[in-house]
């Protein structure tokens, strides 16, 4: 009864980590860096011109907090 | 008999001709000659969106002027102007997007600052009122008829999402082209992206991407979004960046593909070139596919220069393009056969 109960917490807890939102968190982490970039305080650099591509600036989370459109990553 | 077979014969060829059209190479070719030109008050530093209403022509230019969009007259008469950069009132962080909203209205979609936003004339000034927040960072939001959104998220299994005002999901969609086989899943979603239109009666719209030499059609019904077509000369071609996230960039292969769209109640026009993506990263065209919504190809239009933006008026009749002659930027009109 207790390895099952084991079991099943791990599997919330796994399935909740894997799960993708549509939408942008409102967990801590990923709302402050959307305040951040409302008040335009992230720069985003290191990006080339191309059209319909798009380049991203992810913070050490792996969060997506900023994109350029037109633009791809590149030195 | 020998005659039966023959009359047989002929009639499959022209029918084969004439109606199989699976590929632009079998359309129809309509050279473009000038017909007329908007020389642009004030030089506009590369014009990024373009958008035609019933008698209004809707410029959105890049931010380092002060008045972002621009509203002209098909006659090239300045009408009114506004919208700054800005974190204000009234301002946005990006332009996004341009699409034409209710009957002659257009709606701005402003990625960074998650708003999509209608656009209104004032006199000559042109504001801006919001329509819906909290929507940041999706690759484009489009407003349809009967007051629901497509947005296009980025980073997300899903790739298009239908909702209503509030921000109630009615229905989503995952779809995305073929990716390069020495890419993964999660680099490919963050390569698809790049422009989208949708139909005036807001139950199709088409997509163009990077990277892509494809076009894909889908349907928008009350409560479902589905693909329905793909036309593509030639599939997605990048690479990876080695880092924590694999980040899409062109290689030497990349090529331009289709680059901008457009649609009327009639048609769907999309620019296209074959030019590789690191020479020609504006995205440059001198042709324009012409297509029905149900994302048949049926004709083609060569232009005798290359061009960026471009919008068709809403009666097919009128083609502008922007074009940088000399430093300054002008659009340049196109009379449009019957077709």
């Amino acid at each position: 009864m207790l390895s099952c109960i084991v079991a099943i917490a791990i599997a919330t807890m796994v399935g909740k980590k894997t799960y993708e939102s549509h939408a942008p968190k409102t967990g801590g982490l990923l709302l402050q860096n959307i305040e951040a970039l409302s008040q335009g305080d992230i720069t985003v650099v290191g990006c080339k011109p191309m059209k319909n591509a798009t380049c991203y600036v992810f913070d050490g989370n792996g969060q997506l907090v900023d994109r350029r459109k037109n633009q791809y990553k590149g030195d | 008999m020998k005659k039966t077979y023959l009359i047989l014969l002929l009639l499959f060829v022209s029918f084969s001709c004439c109606r199989k059209r699976d590929t632009m190479t079998k359309c129809d070719t309509e050279i473009l000659h000038v017909t007329g030109g908007i020389t642009l008050k004030d030089a506009h530093n590369s014009i990024n969106q373009m958008v035609s209403t019933d008698s209004v022509l809707w410029i959105g230019s890049e931010h380092d002027r002060k008045s972002v969009i621009f509203a002209y007259s098909f006659d090239g008469n300045l009408l009114a102007s506004g919208v700054e950069y800005g974190r204000g009132a009234g301002e946005i962080l990006e332009l996004t997007s341009l699409h034409p909203s209710q009957k002659g209205s257009v709606a701005l979609y402003d990625g960074r600052a998650g708003r999509l936003n209608q656009l209104s004339v004032n006199g000559t000034n042109i504001k801006l009122d919001i329509l819906r927040d909290s929507l940041f960072l999706y690759d484009d939001a489009v407003i349809l008829p009967g007051k629901r959104i497509v947005t296009l998220p980025v980073h997300s299994s899903f790739s298009y999402i239908l909702s209503d005002l509030d921000g109630d999901v009615i229905a989503n969609l995952s779809y995305f082209p073929p990716k390069p086989k020495t890419v993964d899943e999660n680099t490919h979603i963050l390569a698809c992206t790049g422009t989208l239109a949708v139909a005036p009666d807001g139950k199709s719209m088409v997509r163009a991407i990077a990277y892509d030499g494809g076009l894909d059609f889908f349907s928008i019904d009350d409560d479902r979004l589905s693909h329905k077509k793909r036309y593509s000369l030639f599939e997605m071609d990048y690479d990876a960046l080695d880092g924590r996230v694999k980040l899409p960039i062109p290689n030497h292969n990349s090529r331009t593909g289709y680059s901008s769209l457009c649609s009327t109640d009639k048609y769907i026009y999309a620019s296209y070139s074959e030019a590789k993506v690191l020479d020609n990263p504006d995205g440059e065209c001198k042709e324009i596919h012409v297509f029905d919504h149900d994302g048949n190809p049926v004709y083609k239009l060569l232009l005798d220069r290359e061009f960026s933006s471009f919008t068709v008026t809403p009666e097919d009749n009128f083609l502008f393009v922007a074009c940088d002659i000399d430093g300054k930027t002008f659009l340049i009109k196109y009379r449009l056969a019957e077709n």
